[in-house]
């Protein structure tokens, strides 16, 4: 429901009488029922007009667009199914479609109604028209039957640009048959006027799709078979470089650029308009989500949504409720802000422009990430905010569907609003990770807000790892060891995402094509491949220059699913639309394309479309691995597929090729000819994922999803397993693939892919394991996210505490919230570094407890860890660590209320160590080449001022506004000279790192070492400065 | 600038008193000495002096003369093949005696001068948290003043009564200013500053 908006509302008042409210859930939009059937419309937005030619009751009903109203209708000949208007809306051109079988039946004509005084010609044609279009110089474009005509909308000249069949249902139809399913041609003009795309032949499954270039007089054709079948509904790009046609984003270069994923067939729903300037589609396609057909039809129960999309990849954004179904050609207005689109009633009318001015709801984060560790068994809560993206106030309800242990509070509200969830993971069951979603709802949003899916990770002290929280369907993992990155795909927001292998920081974020399948590293390591089980492209990406370039393009038909390089040849195991199987395919990097093999080797390039491929590490071999058993050897050095067997009845899970002729599939080892040698057996369940390093490897299983993980090395295959750890939660399993053909079957995790055989549901394969070896680092792809475990985890004494100092400068004096080092013997079994915010309080299987209270933790190694203490306490502290090898012996420490500690981490070249105080004069350190002088402001950075007002919390960044202040003032000296403290506290977005901003007065003696002198309540620290008086 | 200023005032109001007064300005070059930085050399890079002077006679073989020079000429640390500059400049006021060798009559005199005064050097450039060469000693935006001995001679060459051209090589000595290149921790730098400037001038004599 739109909030009371006059603009909004008068039109809406306005049709209430004449138009019907199709529904009663909050709507966008509305509808003007034509009590007709409309078979097109066009959009006169010089005289703010919008025709609708109404099929059955040959009209053309004239709706003003400033009410939204009818106002008159034409009476024209029968069967008007398409209509255009031309530049300047000098002519409607109304084809008339006249290919019946009984009478009365239409005639094959063309009206042209010059609009400035409504004088009409009819033009007779040879055959029936379909569709009509006008290009920018004033040329009409007819589609026939049997042709493609230009047409003098004066004169009636017609002269034939190309002929070919496109097909048309006779009528009568059966009843409930709309005209695009009896025309099956529509047309789109770019907003250039240079370009006309087509389709004909839709609703067959085998398309013929057009693209004219009026510039140029030339038309360019191309079959398009796909399934489910393409409608037709065309919208072009501005400048025709691309085209929405059906579900399919059409290239210019006469490929498909995007599908719309997981489309289910359908019979007239379908309906999209290409906003360029705002790289948004706007359209509605059937799936699991949308209505498939009418009310009381399977699937009609679903709510008709208007999806809100990127226009290169289709990334959905938001889904609108709509009040009606698309049933046929939309249309923007120029300003992008009024979206016009034939519906079951008539015309929809979706004022998108106007969008910040209904209600919607959306979630400050898509995740939810609890743990638990040794150290904090009690409840765990986390914030989220509710929004409304238009800024507006949204009631809102939240909930996590009477999940046990999982409160919400509040569970309801306006937006902007906060919550609060908390979670008693003694409810959830140990060792392992439970996800919960947690629905969103709204009496007056007209959008469908995501859930935010809450993980509860709950590992037993067995277990190890540090889970990395990252939401969506993530569906491959490479690592790159020269880089020290991992990449991940992530298959529902069309990306890939870069994180740095140390820190486990987001480093950059690289847009796909539509569903992203699988990835590749070139021979070189320099470029990235990414397949797309929507998109005909294979996307490359510069891996030195994080940026994307010119992608390859797979042969028509053919969607990459995997991809390995090998010493001779890139080779793409691409789904065959065509014909519904798997054919592998060769990259040539010099022309941008791939090419089908003839054969491979002696077998027919006939393979499963849910098979993989994969590269051994020196890129000698590649093994490709289906779900059916079968397993296919391609040799580098014969530079063709040189084995073939099947021996399994079906596999899935792990796979992977070693440089030492050995492979892995599943549990299941084979040797050189491809023969299974033996079992891997992992315990703990089926295989996630294997990775070879020289040759052994690593293995990654797990019971279930919920379950936890185990990952081990293996020194050799013949040796087996060597080290065996269990992991924080499960490594993503293989799935059950979904049984469809088309644009399905990648819902599922890992590599999946899509088949059945025969009546058994095949298994996904699954690439879940990225090996760091220099770093000592396992990178697994997890329940969460993923999770990084440490390479080897030796038998090691309980943790020993030596010492504990100041982070900042190694003072032992040390104040609540400061950041302090501890010191010792085996304080945690792997070196890692946190950075997510909120700081996890369990860091590489270690956690810290001060006083009762868990530490946020920053960094974690044998020998050292950093990490805050709590602002709660003070006094006699008493420290205690945790490990999977068990609890350190108590340390005590004593808290004071103010120990100020100017951080000595400041770097200037090669110099080290440096006080980090900056002037604000140049915005550099003070060093004795850049010294303070007189009427300089300085920052200085320091930690240990404790408690703030108002109060801050420990691992969580410090709020802007308000600033939180030190409790207790300081006192800041050069020389003995009092400066002007302005401000004294936290910094804004950090984590217990505070900063004072003090004025040197005229007056401070110079000198290389005078004293900068910080007091706090008695607490002092001095850093010398060189200071310069003139 | 404030004690810059007072000592050209009280320049003219000493030349005011002489019997014959000649005004003029130099141009030339400044080369300065480096001295020993403990293994390297701290300085001044060779720049460029602009002066201007008034001289009175005070017999036929003595003058006195007050002078101010503008000198452009970069501080400057090298070390380890490694060289480092900032931008710097100075301004000098002397008072010097000149003894002429020839008569008053001929066209052209030689002469030799002493005098002394002061010195103020500044440091322009822009002060950077990392500085190259910042183990010997440290570029300072900021200003110093140092006494000067001034030695030197040349000769004047008449180009008509009251026109002449001077050319001249001056020795300005002073002691080396450690405020403005300063010697880092445990390095010591030479003491004295050496700065040979020849120059070329014209004269108007009244």
């Amino acid at each position: 429901m739109p909030r009371p908006s006059v603009l909004v509302l008068l039109p809406a008042l306005a049709l209430a009488a004449g138009t019907c409210a199709a529904a009663t859930a909050p709507v966008f939009g509305s509808v003007v029922a034509i009590g007709g059937t409309a078979s097109d419309i066009a959009l006169d937005e010089k005289n703010g007009l919008l025709y609708i030619a109404d099929f059955g009751s040959n009209t053309i009903d004239i709706l003003s667009v400033s009410d939204n109203t009818i106002h008159s209708s034409l009476n024209v000949a029968p069967n008007p199914g398409s209509i255009a208007l031309s530049p300047g809306s000098q002519y409607l051109l109304i084809a008339h479609y006249g290919n019946g079988t009984t009478s009365p039946q239409g005639s094959n004509i063309v009206t042209s109604i010059h609009l400035a005084d409504n004088s009409r010609q009819i033009f007779n044609l040879t055959n029936p028209p379909l569709a009509v279009a006008f290009t920018g110089n004033g040329q009409a474009i007819v589609v026939t039957t049997t042709n493609v005509l230009t047409m003098d909308p004066a004169s009636g000249q017609t002269t034939v640009l190309t002929s070919f069949a496109n097909l048309a249902n006779t009528i009568p139809v059966a009843p409930a048959t709309f005209p695009g399913q009896i025309l099956q041609a529509a047309l789109s003009t770019s907003a250039d006027g240079n370009t006309v795309w087509g389709i004909g032949s839709a609703n067959t499954g085998t398309q013929m799709i057009y693209r004219y270039n009026a510039r140029a007089g030339s038309i360019a054709a191309l079959i398009y078979t796909s399934s489910p079948s393409l409608l037709a509904r065309v919208s072009s790009s501005a400048d025709g470089s691309t085209a929405m046609i059906g579900y399919s984003l059409l290239n210019a270069g006469g490929y498909i650029q995007g599908r719309y994923p997981n489309v289910l067939p359908s019979a007239n729903i379908t309906g999209a308009a290409v906003d360029s300037a705002h790289n948004t589609i706007y359209g509605q396609f059937p799936d699991t989500f949308q209505p498939t057909g009418p009310p009381g039809s399977a699937g009609g129960s679903q709510t008709p949504s208007l999806l809100i999309m990127d226009a290169d990849n289709l990334t959905v954004r938001d889904r609108i409720t709509m009040p009606e179904d698309m049933t046929g050609h939309a249309l923007l207005n120029s300003a992008g802000t009024m979206l016009y689109a034939i519906s079951e009633s008539g015309v929809m009318i979706l004022p998108v422009g106007s969008l910040n001015n209904y209600h919607r709801l959306l979630s400050s984060q898509e995740d939810i990430f609890v743990a638990t560790n040794f150290c904090s068994g009690g409840v765990l809560s986390q914030s989220l905010t509710i929004t409304d993206p238009g800024g507006g106030q949204t009631d809102f309800s939240i909930s996590a569907g009477g999940q046990a242990g999982v409160t919400i509070s509040p569970s309801s509200g306006t937006t902007p609003g906060k919550v609060t969830v908390r979670v008693d993971p003694t409810v959830f069951s140990a060792a392992g990770t439970t996800a919960v979603m947690l629905n969103l709802s709204s009496g007056t949003a007209v959008n469908h807000p995501a859930a935010v899916r809450l993980v509860v990770n709950k590992p037993d002290p067995s277990q190890h790892g540090t889970v990395i929280d990252q939401p969506g369907l993530l569906t491959d993992i490479l690592p790159d060891a020269a880089r020290n990155r991992i990449y991940i795909l992530r298959q529902d927001k069309n990306e890939v995402l870069v994180f740095d292998a140390t820190s486990q920081t987001l480093i950059a974020t690289f847009r796909t094509a539509t569903t992203p399948t699988m990835m590749s590293l070139t021979r070189d390591q320099n470029f990235l491949l990414v397949g797309h089980d929507n998109s005909q492209l294979v996307t490359v990406y510069d891996l030195n220059a994080l940026a994307e370039v010119t992608p390859i393009v797979l042969p028509g038909g053919h969607y990459a699913r995997s991809i390995a390089a090998s010493n001779a040849a890139t080779l793409v195991l691409a789904r065959n639309e065509a014909n519904g199987t798997g054919t592998v395919d060769t990259i040539n990097f010099a022309s941008g394309v791939a090419t089908a093999l003839p054969s491979l080797g002696v077998y027919q390039n006939k393979v499963l479309q849910t098979g993989v491929l994969t590269a051994s590490p020196g890129g000698g071999n590649v093994l490709l691995a289906s779900p059916d058993g079968n397993l296919m050897l391609y040799t580098a050095a014969a530079n063709s597929f040189v084995a073939s067997r099947a021996d399994l009845q079906a596999l899935s899970g792990a796979f992977a090729a070693s440089d030492f002729n050995t492979y892995v599939v599943g549990n299941t080892a084979f040797d050189a000819s491809l023969v299974p040698t033996g079992s891997l057996s992992p315990p703990s369940g089926p295989s996630s994922g294997f990775v070879f390093t020289g040759q052994g490897g690593y293995l990654a299983s797990a019971v279930s999803s919920s379950s936890p993980g185990l990952l081990e090395q293996l020194s050799s295959l013949q040796n087996g397993v060597t080290s065996s750890v269990s992991m924080s939660e499960a490594p993503l399993l293989p799935t059950v693939i979904s049984s469809s053909s088309g644009s399905t079957g990648t819902g599922g995790t890992g590599s999946g892919s899509s088949t059945t055989s025969g009546s058994v549901s095949a298994m996904s394969f699954t690439r879940t394991v990225a090996p760091f070896p220099s770093a000592g680092t396992v990178a697994v792809l997890t329940t969460s996210g993923f999770t990084m475990m440490s390479a080897s985890y030796p038998n090691v004494p309980p943790p020993v505490v030596s010492g504990l100092v100041s982070a900042a400068d190694g003072n032992a004096s040390v104040a609540p919230g400061e950041w302090v080092s501890i010191y010792g013997s085996n304080l945690s079994p792997a070196v890692m570094a946190g950075g997510q915010l909120p700081l996890a309080t369990s860091l590489g299987d270690a956690c810290l407890m001060a006083n009762g209270a868990p530490l946020p933790l920053l960094f974690v190694s044998p020998g050292q860890v950093n990490a805050q203490l709590p602002y709660s306490i003070q006094g006699s502290v008493t420290l205690s660590v945790h490990t999977p090898t068990g609890v350190s012996s108590n340390f005590l420490f004593t808290v004071q209320p103010a120990a100020p500690s100017v951080f000595l981490a400041g770097i200037a070249g090669s110099e080290t160590g440096l006080a980090t105080i900056f002037r604000a004069d140049n915005g550099q350190l003070v060093t004795p080449t850049n010294p303070i002088h007189p009427k300089d402001w300085v920052t200085i950075y320091l930690t240990g001022m404790g408690p703030t007002s108002p109060a801050a919390i420990e691992g969580h960044a410090a709020p802007s506004s308000p600033l939180a202040s030190a409790a207790i003032q300081p006192e800041v000296t050069l020389g003995g000279v009092p400066l002007t403290v302005s401000y004294a506290g936290l910094v804004p977005g950090e984590v217990g790192v505070y900063q004072i901003n003090a004025y040197v007065p005229t007056g401070v003696p110079g000198g290389l070492t005078v004293p900068l002198a910080i007091n706090q309540g008695g607490a002092t620290t001095s850093v010398p400065l060189r200071v310069v008086t003139k | 600038m404030r004690v810059l200023t007072v000592s050209i005032f009280a320049m003219c109001a000493t030349a005011a008193f002489g019997q014959q007064w000649e005004f003029g300005a130099v141009g030339g070059g400044s080369f300065l000495n480096s001295v020993p930085a403990s293994g390297a050399t701290a300085g001044f890079s060779p720049g460029f002096v602009a002066g201007a002077f008034v001289s009175q006679r005070l017999g036929s073989h003595f003058s006195g003369e007050m002078r101010y020079e503008f000198f452009q000429s970069d501080l400057r640390l090298a070390g380890g093949g490694q060289t480092a500059t900032f931008a710097g400049n100075a301004h000098a006021v002397h008072y010097d005696v000149a003894y002429r060798f020839n008569n008053s009559e001929s066209r052209a005199q030689f002469y030799a001068a002493v005098g002394g005064g002061i010195k103020l050097f500044r440091g322009t450039g822009t002060e950077e948290a990392f500085q190259p060469l910042s183990q010997y000693g440290y570029f300072t935006k900021t200003q110093e003043m140092k006494p000067l001995v001034s030695a030197g001679g040349g000769f004047t060459y008449r180009l008509s009564e009251r026109l002449a051209l001077r050319a001249e090589v001056r020795d300005f000595m002073s002691p080396f200013p450690t405020q403005v290149l300063t010697p880092a921790p445990g390095v010591k730098f030479g003491s004295f500053l050496n700065d040979i400037v020849p120059t070329v001038g014209i004269e108007y004599v009244h």
